[in-house]
């Protein structure tokens, strides 16, 4: 993957806070709008990214609000890509799918339902647990919005 | 912490029985704004109500931590046979249903009045 910062256009950091999705929605929608998507497909997308960061914020840091969570957002051809990083320790949320929507109906109360979400909006899902050359886990969200 | 999260999401509540109520929902219904909705139904369920209509018409967002909100609480209202309605979704909204399959398991109408005609024909059939 090319993560220079040359092809980044849109950054933010955010506290892991759930006080903080208004402005991380926001950031998103705003960004692939701006890129050309249409805004069904922008709200979808911001959905995507605020799951994924919702469960950074509850599983990964157990809601300590002075961790971090970046994010970029980045065009390359027809695809929009978010770069989210984290430094909670590593998990891979590609190793739970697939998820069948029976068992999220069966088990109601039980979640799921944020990863089952990302698996049905985005095109295609990268995850790169850190380690020794990279500090940060980087979940990588790509979307085709033409 | 209410206060301000009344700015982010209104919930309005109409009362048309003891056991049927109309919950109206404006604004953002996320992760930060669930607990604030969950607080309110159990209000709501505690002084007796068991037939929940939510009317989603104002409904700006809502993400997984919304929707398990719904979730946590039609299991026990349909054991003791009540349930939950939703009416009068905007596209915005239906989308999110549909990605998850919500309109599966849950009816969706198309007005708040079909809801409420919905529940007072459950309860005449309940009476008989």
């Amino acid at each position: 993957m090319n993560s220079s910062f040359e092809t980044c256009t849109y950054y933010l950091r955010i506290n892991a806070d759930f006080a903080e999705l208004d402005k991380l929605r926001n950031f998103v929608i705003n960004s692939v709008l701006a890129l050309g998507m249409d805004s069904v497909k922008a709200n979808l997308f911001a959905l995507a990214v605020e799951e994924a960061c919702t469960n950074l914020i509850k599983h990964s840091y157990n809601f300590d609000s002075s961790r971090e969570i970046t994010l970029r957002i980045v065009q390359q051809n027809k695809e929009i890509q978010v770069i989210i990083e984290d430094d909670g320790p590593s998990f891979n949320p590609l190793k739970v799918l697939p998820i069948k929507m029976e068992k999220i109906h069966k088990n109601l109360k039980k979640g799921g339902m944020g990863i089952f979400i990302i698996s049905q909006i985005i095109d295609k899902m990268q995850y790169f647990p850190k380690d020794k050359t990279n500090s940060k886990n980087r979940l990588i969200l790509t979307k085709n919005f033409v | 912490m209410f206060r301000l999260m009344e700015e982010k999401l209104s919930i309005r509540k109409e009362k048309l029985n003891s056991q049927l109520e109309i919950i109206y929902l404006k604004g953002i219904l996320d992760a930060h704004s669930a607990p604030y909705l969950e607080s309110s139904i159990g209000d709501s369920i505690l002084s007796g109500a068991s037939y929940l209509i939510f009317n989603l018409k104002e409904l700006e967002y809502i993400s997984s931590a919304g929707l398990g909100v719904f979730m946590a609480f039609v299991e026990d209202l349909r054991n003791n046979g009540g349930d939950i309605k939703f009416a009068e979704l905007n596209e915005k909204i239906y989308i999110i249903f549909e990605l998850l399959g919500f309109h599966l398991i849950f009816d969706i109408l198309n007005s708040t009045e079909q809801a409420i005609d919905y529940f007072n024909q459950k309860k005449l059939r309940t009476n008989e």
